[in-house]
């Protein structure tokens, strides 16, 4: 190889390409080629159960009975935004007055945020686990400390009421989301000039009002990236729901993630749950364009 | 002696290891043959050893035979198989629930049983045909080998009835003395349950949910596969269930599963279940008392006038290349007698053929229900997606329950959308 062409593959994009190209073979196998299968799959009628009736080309058959025929899809696509929506804001709440705390205390700091930390490094197998008997119906001590606190009269069963499911559900989630978000917003805390706060002192300002001048507006792309992040993690949420529901009861928790495994895995109606996905993951896509063009507008 | 060369030596090695591979497989081919047996015994620490020495008294009549065990955790193995045979991938031989034969049935992927075992050992099964033979059939062909069943008569706590002023010794015979048995069972207070099972939602919740549709001469299906489980008899039979709930909202352990109730009856908190012979163990276990917990409970038959009977069966594919081999192994698990022993002490369960039954653990007349069960032994009625029905079904029984929805309500809106899910029409 002579110097020219030496240059050229040290310099120019293909000896970058090379470097690359053990990352990128695998990445389009396990990635890209599922996507395009899966894109592909949703314009099918692929049900595994019963392979006489599946076409290879059916149109837009399955986005069709999506939106028309499934008696579930629109009370899914509600749960999903409810638990999402709540989880959220409750986890982003407790996530940023946990990080406040944090920041204002000095000698218990290292043990508090050791403290804050834990549902965060618990598996969340584990964790759902530890949930799961402390809503229990008949043993459960969250029902035992409500009846001592009056607040309910009768122990609940609170995976079996559609209208009560959701609700464990989301205080798990929040548990764990809001000690991942106190970890981010703590850094970003941590990074607001001591400066800022000084002025605001000898402006005379108060504590609620250096929050809502100073903290606030610095803390602004932090809070938006992570809320963002945040709801785009959610509204794939899995394991925990999956343990202690599997959807239900009914599909009164049965958010998109596990829609559309039910259907692939309940019904084995590949191109249905293809279709979803599909859809799905245009959403996702055009949620993570917003994160990536804000994260660029703060840079 | 002229000193060979590396090049000499390299061609040599090649040589030899060509010679050799060469040999191993024409003699593998020759001589042996390996069949893939998926399961989920050994996934499971107590069953592990058992079954591989199943697997190798097997390899050592068989010795052209080499079993290859797979094992997949039972929850599992349903969805796993499914998408297997779907990618063309199947194994040989897989142990699969009684009625999951008509899954892969219907994707056309299992050998009928008769290809590959005897006349003759099938024909021994014919003494408890609901299920033994119809339960692994689909569309009038038996798919699956029964290894072992199990029978689900009634199981009553005599602590709790006498708790609850019932008599111990008499638990109820028909369907509505124990309606009102676990009424006054429910209504004793300090927690006490009148009916522990599998209360939940899903595919098991709703096959436990059949038991009370079958009290009333309702079902899920009709012979021919159509939904019809808002029939009726069936609003019937779960106006019913919820009187009986706002009678004593104790009475059942709505929302609770298996293991609540299993450790509720251990612990004289439940007064009824419905459990195979597996439960003896399990409950000497969580009592704590060990075998002195056996006086404190009894077993009768199921008062609906039926036993709900389950097993497990073996199914071969119809792509294996080794269906011979996969026939003798299934048929040797199953009609060995050395081995059946070994598997029904191990695990609790019945072994297909009456000729069995007369092991010395069944001397015990605490199996005397689980045995008599089996002749008037009813199973889930096979259908493909029979796992998603029941699960339409748990959907019915949970809205009722729970007071959302009327029963008619419920069960007219869950049938007609699993209706739609497998593409019937709405009525």
């Amino acid at each position: 190889m002579n110097a020219r062409a030496k240059a050229f593959f040290a310099r120019g994009p293909v000896f970058g390409l090379l470097l690359c190209s053990p990352a990128l073979l695998i990445m389009a196998f396990v990635l890209i080629y599922p996507l395009l299968r899966s894109i592909s799959l949703s314009f099918q009628r692929m049900n595994l159960v019963y392979p006489a009736l599946n076409d290879p080309f059916v149109g837009l058959e399955n986005y069709i009975r999506l939106f028309t025929l499934e008696p579930y899809f629109g009370q899914v696509l509600g749960t999903t935004a409810l638990f999402v929506i709540v989880t959220v804001l409750c986890g982003f709440t407790l996530g940023f007055t946990l990080a406040l705390i944090l920041q204002r205390v000095r000698r218990t700091r290292v043990i508090l945020q050791t403290l804050f930390l834990l549902p965060y490094v618990v598996p969340s197998v584990a964790l759902t686990l530890l949930w799961m008997w402390m809503f229990n119906p008949s043993f459960g001590v969250v029902n035992y400390v409500l009846k001592e606190l009056h607040v309910i009269e009768q122990f609940k069963r609170w995976f079996v009421d559609p209208n009560l499911a959701l609700v464990p559900l989301m205080a798990i989630t929040v548990w764990k989301g809001g000690a991942f978000n106190m970890i981010i917003l703590y850094a970003g805390l941590q990074n607001i000039p001591i400066e800022l706060y000084e002025a605001a002192s000898i402006d005379g300002g108060s504590a609620l009002q250096k929050f809502r001048y100073v903290t606030l507006p610095q803390m602004r792309h932090v809070i938006t990236v992570l809320l963002l992040l945040s709801a785009m993690y959610l509204m794939q949420f899995f394991t925990p729901i999956w343990i202690l529901t599997r959807g239900g009861p009914g599909f009164s928790t049965t958010t998109l993630s596990i829609y559309i495994y039910r259907m692939a895995f309940e019904r084995y109606d590949f191109g249905l749950a293809s279709a979803l996905g599909t859809l799905w993951f245009l959403f996702l896509a055009i949620v993570t364009f917003v994160i990536l063009r804000l994260s660029r507008r703060r840079d | 002696m002229k000193i060979m060369t590396a090049r000499s030596m390299v061609l040599l090695s090649l040589l030899s290891m060509v010679i050799f591979v060469g040999a191993s497989l024409a003699q593998d081919s020759s001589e042996q043959v390996t069949i893939t047996v998926t399961q989920w015994h050994t996934m499971e620490a107590q069953f592990e050893g058992p079954f591989m020495e199943i697997v190798e008294a097997f390899e050592a009549e068989n010795p052209d035979i080499n079993v290859e065990v797979i094992g997949i955790p039972w929850s599992d193995t349903t969805p796993q198989l499914t998408v297997r045979t779907g990618a063309g991938t199947p194994p040989d031989v897989a142990l699969v629930n009684s009625g999951d034969p008509a899954i892969f049935a219907a994707m056309g992927a299992l050998t009928p049983i008769e290809e590959v075992v005897s006349a003759e050992t099938l024909e021994r099964m014919q003494w408890a045909k609901g299920a033994l033979i119809d339960a692994p059939s689909y569309q009038g062909t038996q798919y699956g080998f029964t290894w072992y069943v199990f029978t689900f008569p009634m199981q009553y706590n005599k602590n709790v009835l006498a708790a609850a002023g019932l008599d111990p010794d008499n638990p109820p015979a028909t369907w509505d003395e124990f309606l009102d048995a676990i009424i006054q069972v429910g209504n004793e207070g300090d927690g006490a349950i009148g009916l522990g099972g599998n209360f939940t939602q899903g595919a098991w919740g709703g096959k436990f949910y059949f038991a009370f549709l079958w009290a009333h001469g309702a079902d899920a299906l009709d012979a021919d596969g159509n939904i019809i489980f808002d029939s009726p008899e069936a609003v019937a039979a779960l106006q019913e269930l919820v009187d009986v709930y706002q009678a004593s909202p104790n009475a059942i352990g709505f929302g609770t599963g298996n293991y609540e109730a299993r450790l509720g009856f251990a612990t004289n908190q439940v007064g009824f279940m419905r459990e195979a012979g597996w439960i003896r163990t399990i409950a000497r276990d969580l009592s704590g008392e060990g075998e002195a917990f056996d006086d404190d409970w009894g077993v009768a038959p199921w008062p609906a006038g039926h036993t709900f009977t389950g097993g497990h069966v073996w199914v071969v594919f119809q792509q294996s290349e080794n269906k011979e081999a996969a026939g003798r192994f299934i048929e040797f698990v199953v009609t060995n007698r050395e081995m059946q022993e070994l598997w029904s002490q191990v695990f609790g369960s019945i072994p297909p053929l009456p000729e069995f039954h007369d092991f010395a653990m069944y001397d015990d007349p605490f199996f005397d229900e689980f045995l008599a069960g089996l002749a008037n032994g009813r199973s889930d009625q096979p259908h493909p997606q029979i796992d998603l029905i029941a699960t339409y079904v748990s959907i019915a029984f949970t809205e009722a329950l729970s007071g959302t929805a009327s029963p008619e309500e419920a069960l007219k809106r869950a049938a007609n959308n699993a209706r739609i899910a497998l593409g019937q029409p709405l009525q």
